[in-house]
């Protein structure tokens, strides 16, 4: 029984990891923009799909093709950010609607150029490592580790580059950053830049664990948004703690009842923390 | 001037009541009460939308009254007008119940937690199988009947349709109109002054929100007698952004503009046929160039267009 | 001035009733014969649901290339018209009425998926519109429809064949756990499979229902492994589905068989699964996918739409020759019942695989269902290896 609970522990922290990846985004994006980017899993979509191309089709090696997949889908966040979203920075509600039209044109454009049918792409690594009875797939130990590594550079990142700092200093308060000789508009295109690359990243990762379609992004999405709610809305320590808590309360609950009734525990787990700690767990309250 | 636009309103009148039974044709019909039931969905969602709650969970609240419809009849076995009208009620009843909950809350997290609400709706049509049938539903759900007599023919359908559309057009007209309308407005731009002027915010927009579930309750009973059946795939979130983008390209500020919209967007997915993706697309193009550049949508393109004129 | 415009505004009035009403006047010309296909052309379910479309049209064009179709003394060149429901009723709905009110089709393939075809059996049951469908749903066939017949198997129909082929076959594997998308097609089929399989000898140890739109399938497959199957059996999963499922089990330490008596797809399971994983894994086959005439329906639904087809197709391409047939032995293609009485007639029918017949009274107290060849594949190497055959009789 034991051996199981840390099976499941592992298939949750695994999981976890590749929601904090999304939600990190997701929250970096509403924290400095305040804009709930509702495109996000369609970042993570074409993430997989610019994978397939580089990848499946081109042949080229797996690890520069998910690199320059995240790049790409990054360039692709930026344009949208200048383009649309430039003029919705904290109006909340055109924003919202505005990435909605965002997404719908996007899937529905994968749709045309990929075809809606599922498709499957080559693993990079595969096979099981065993620790001690505790089985875990190679390639998810690949996504896992490298979830982590981009964790950490990210922390970095925003510790001790310039712009990390610059980012922060525009989330707290832009009007004081600006008169600090930071611009704004510059802030907002990379922080989109880099939310979206990371969900191009996390799809780019997970497109050959599962499968590639135009639809794959809207679960990413959903994970997404109840990790950074339960962590709160701009908290990226929150997106972790929230992240790695819905991998694995999921994989518990779906273990032992099933999936049902592990998404319907964690939007009531939404629902609660909205109600009483609308900050999330480790946000600040407004 | 004021007789020509009564003549003018008569004409349009007697025209939308009577063009069925000149041109029989049952799909255009069929085409002519979607646009209906989603003018009046559009309509309910409108009215949060004046007050600047936009709200993902109007797919679940039609459905909560499709539902509540369907199982009235099908397991209680009450006539359709019970049924019905409970759609409505029901409608209303479960935004009365969560509105003090949800309603506390505004902006972002309002909408993230209609969200979740409407998900955890649909979840449980699909999980609770023995009273809701599940992923595919309940089949067999009585037609409408009125007196005994059952609404089978396409064009009663769609004049019911009418009926509750135009109810809910006039309702909402009157309502902007009133003071009632008039503190909706302050509602949503500054409610601080609203309140010290004694007004109990809240309460209004508990008001707005449940007469917006019962409008969207009611939509769904129709729903369930029209179309025989109801699944919980027509429900969800995808539901409630439709009526997003009716109210976007028709204007927020008007109920003739949302009547624009429902005109125009529900005919739509029928011109594309044969190409769905490209509907989709279109979609999505659109809702983008609207926002971007007709934020007031159609029926505000049509005003300026027309000269400023001080009439709503 | 004023009375041009007015001139002019009534002859574009007057112009457009005149184009509208010749727009909607029954397509039903002399010579050309007009049927519909619903079916989800895109998204989920349509790698079967192109088949819907493709199938009768790889059929249409067969007899057009000939000449067109002789009924009595006219010969009629076919036209389809194919619409998309996307796998959702409303859809179908639309769909149907429209096919039925605007373009006055009376013989229709499809839907296909149960939420549609139960969603528009009323319909064609009113308007005696003739309907080659199919649904999984026991209901489909429920209360002698008289003009919607279903021209697939079920599960009923060839899951006691195949299971009966497993006891001889594979006699020494005892434990069976079953896995189902959560819809109304997985609970029917696996109720089905479940039954059928307790009444062989086996011991069912698992039953499990998932999400359709899932694709981790770790907590399913842990719980499983607990019970220690020596079969899973993936029911209707659709394909690529179930070849996530087989490699994240043989992952998770799964070494014994794989079976899926259900909905047919081998290359998107082992193009999911991987070839490793999949090897050996028994499956319901639609068709002889290494006959002829099977690759020549490859190389015609290439044209259509992309690769690779579902065989499913199969059913499709006989389900039109059949209505076809009974258009022709009936005489007509306005008298929708006499091409329906002639269904039967024209039965035992030469299907591309094989005898078709109706069938079905024990099952459904009527003979709507079509009973085709029953093949049983292997997956070897990455294909699908055709390893018997169960004749309809």
């Amino acid at each position: 029984m034991s051996q199981l609970l840390i099976q499941i522990l592992m298939n949750g922290l695994m999981m976890g990891l590749v929601y904090i990846m999304m939600a990190l985004g997701f929250t970096l994006i509403f924290g400095i923009m305040r804009i709930v980017n509702f495109a996000h899993g369609e970042f993570y979509m074409l993430g997989a799909m610019a994978v397939m191309l580089l990848f499946s089709t081109l042949g080229i090696n797996y690890f520069i093709a998910v690199l320059v997949a995240a790049l790409m889908v990054a360039v692709v966040g930026m344009v949208i950010e200048r383009l649309l979203l430039r003029q919705f920075v904290g109006r909340e509600l055109n924003g919202m609607i505005m990435t909605l039209a965002i997404a719908i044109t996007l899937k529905a454009g994968a749709t045309i150029i990929f075809g809606p049918q599922e498709m499957s792409i080559p693993r990079p690594v595969s096979g099981v490592t065993n620790i001690a009875g505790i089985l875990i797939p190679n390639d998810r130990m690949l996504v896992g580790a490298i979830a982590i590594a981009i964790l950490v550079l990210f922390y970095f990142f925003l510790r001790y580059a310039r712009a990390g700092l610059a980012m922060r200093a525009v989330a707290q308060d832009w009007e004081a950053a600006a008169l600090q000789g930071i611009r704004p508009q510059r802030i907002y295109l990379m922080s989109f830049g880099i939310g979206c690359a990371m969900a191009g990243l996390a799809g780019a990762l997970m497109a050959p664990i599962f499968t590639v379609s135009p639809f794959i992004g809207d679960v990413p999405m959903l994970k997404a948004f109840i990790v950074v709610i339960l962590g709160g809305l701009g908290s990226l320590p929150g997106a972790v703690v929230g992240g790695l808590l819905l991998g694995v309360v999921e994989a518990g609950v779906a273990t032992f009842i099933n999936t049902t009734v592990a998404t319907m525990i964690s939007f009531a787990l939404v629902v609660v923390i909205l109600l009483f700690r609308p900050a999330g767990l480790m946000g600040q309250s407004r | 001037m004021n007789t020509w636009k009564i003549l003018a309103g008569l004409v349009l009148a007697v025209g939308l009541v009577v063009w069925p039974f000149v041109i029989e044709n049952r799909f255009l019909i069929h085409i002519g009460t979607m646009v209906c039931m989603y003018a009046l969905l559009a309509l309910s969602m409108n009215l949060m939308l004046r007050i600047g709650q936009l709200s993902l969970a109007h797919g679940a609240l039609m459905g909560i009254g499709a539902y509540t419809s369907a199982l009235v009849m099908m397991s209680l076995g009450f006539p359709f007008v019970v049924g019905f009208l409970l759609s409505g009620i029901v409608g209303g009843l479960v935004s009365l119940i969560i509105g003090p909950i949800l309603l506390r809350i505004r902006g972002v997290y309002f909408v993230l937690l209609t969200f979740a609400f409407g998900e955890i709706v649909l979840l449980t049509f699909i999980e609770w199988v023995d009273v809701f049938g599940g992923v595919n539903g309940i089949f067999g759900v009585p037609r409408a009947q009125i007196f005994g007599y059952v609404i089978k023919d396409r064009s009663l359908s769609y004049l019911m349709a009418l009926a509750m559309a135009a109810g809910g057009f006039f309702l909402l007209r009157a309502l902007y109109r009133s003071e009632f309308g008039a503190i909706m407005e302050t509602l949503e731009d500054d409610e601080e002054l609203a309140r010290s002027l004694g007004v109990n915010a809240m309460s209004y927009r508990l008001a707005v929100f449940v007469l917006s579930g019962a409008m969207a309750g009611f939509a769904g009973g129709f729903y369930a007698s029209y179309f025989t059946f109801v699944s919980p795939g027509e429900f969800n979130f995808w539901t409630a952004v439709n009526l997003i983008v009716i109210n976007v390209l028709g204007g927020i500020a008007s109920p003739v503009g949302v009547i624009l919209g429902a005109l125009i967007l529900v005919p739509l997915p029928e011109l594309f046929r044969d190409a769905v993706q490209y509907q989709v697309l279109f979609y999505g193009l659109a809702l983008i160039v609207f926002l971007k550049f007709m934020p007031d949508g159609l029926y505000g393109l049509i005003r300026k267009m027309r000269g400023k004129r001080n009439d709503r | 001035m004023k009375r041009s415009r007015f001139k002019r505004f009534a002859a574009t009035i007057g112009g457009a009733i005149v184009a509208l009403s010749t727009g909607f006047s029954p397509a039903l010309a002399q010579e050309t014969l007009v049927i519909g296909t619903i079916s989800a052309l895109n998204g989920p379910g349509s790698e079967w649901g192109r088949g819907v479309d493709a199938g009768t049209r790889i059929a249409v064009t067969e007899i057009n290339d000939n000449g067109g179709l002789v009924v009595g003394d006219t010969t009629y060149m076919i036209e389809v018209k194919s619409y998309d429901d996307g796998y959702k009723p409303a859809e179908a709905v639309a769909a149907a009425t429209r096919l039925i009110e605007q373009d006055g089709v009376k013989f229709i393939i499809g839907p296909l998926g149960s939420a549609s075809a139960l969603a528009v059996k009323p319909i064609f049951e009113e308007e005696g519109v003739l309907a080659l469908m199919n649904s999984y749903s026991p209901q489909t066939l429920a209360n002698n429809p008289k003009y919607v017949y279903r021209v697939l198997p079920t599960s009923v129909e060839y899951v006691d064949q195949i299971v009966g082929w497993m006891k001889e076959n594979k006699s020494d594997l005892t434990n069976v756990a079953v896995v189902s998308p959560n819809d109304q097609t997985g609970w029917d089929s696996q109720k089905t499979l479940v039954e059928a399989y307790g009444e062989a000898g086996f011991e069912v140890v698992g039953k499990e229902l998932f999400e359709r739109s899932s694709v981790d399938f770790q907590s399913i497959i842990t719980r499983l492994l607990t019970t220690s199957p020596d079969i899973i059996e993936l029911d209707t999963t659709p394909s690529s589905t179930a070849g996530l499922i087989i490699r994240q089990a043989r992952e998770l330490g799964f070494e014994g068989l794989f079976v899926k008596i259900g909905g047919p797809g081998v290359p998107a399971i082992v193009e999911a699964a991987g070839k490793e994983f999949a090897e050996g894994t028994i499956v319901y086959a639609a068709a002889d996918t290494s006959s002829e005439k099977y690759k020549w329906m490859e190389e015609e639904y290439a044209k259509i739409y992309s690769p690779p087809m579902n065989a499913f197709n199969v059913f499709f391409y006989d389900a039109a020759h059949l209505l076809f047939a009974s258009m022709q032995k009936a005489g007509t293609i306005t008298d929708v019942d006499a091409v329906r009485d002639a269904l039967v007639e024209v039965t035992p029918f030469d299907g591309a695989q094989g005898t078709l017949v109706w069938g079905g009274m024990e099952d459904y107290g009527n003979n709507n269902q079509l009973i085709v060849p029953t093949f049983i594949g292997r997956i070897s190497d990455g294909k699908e290896e055709i390893i018997d055959r169960i004749d309809a009789k």
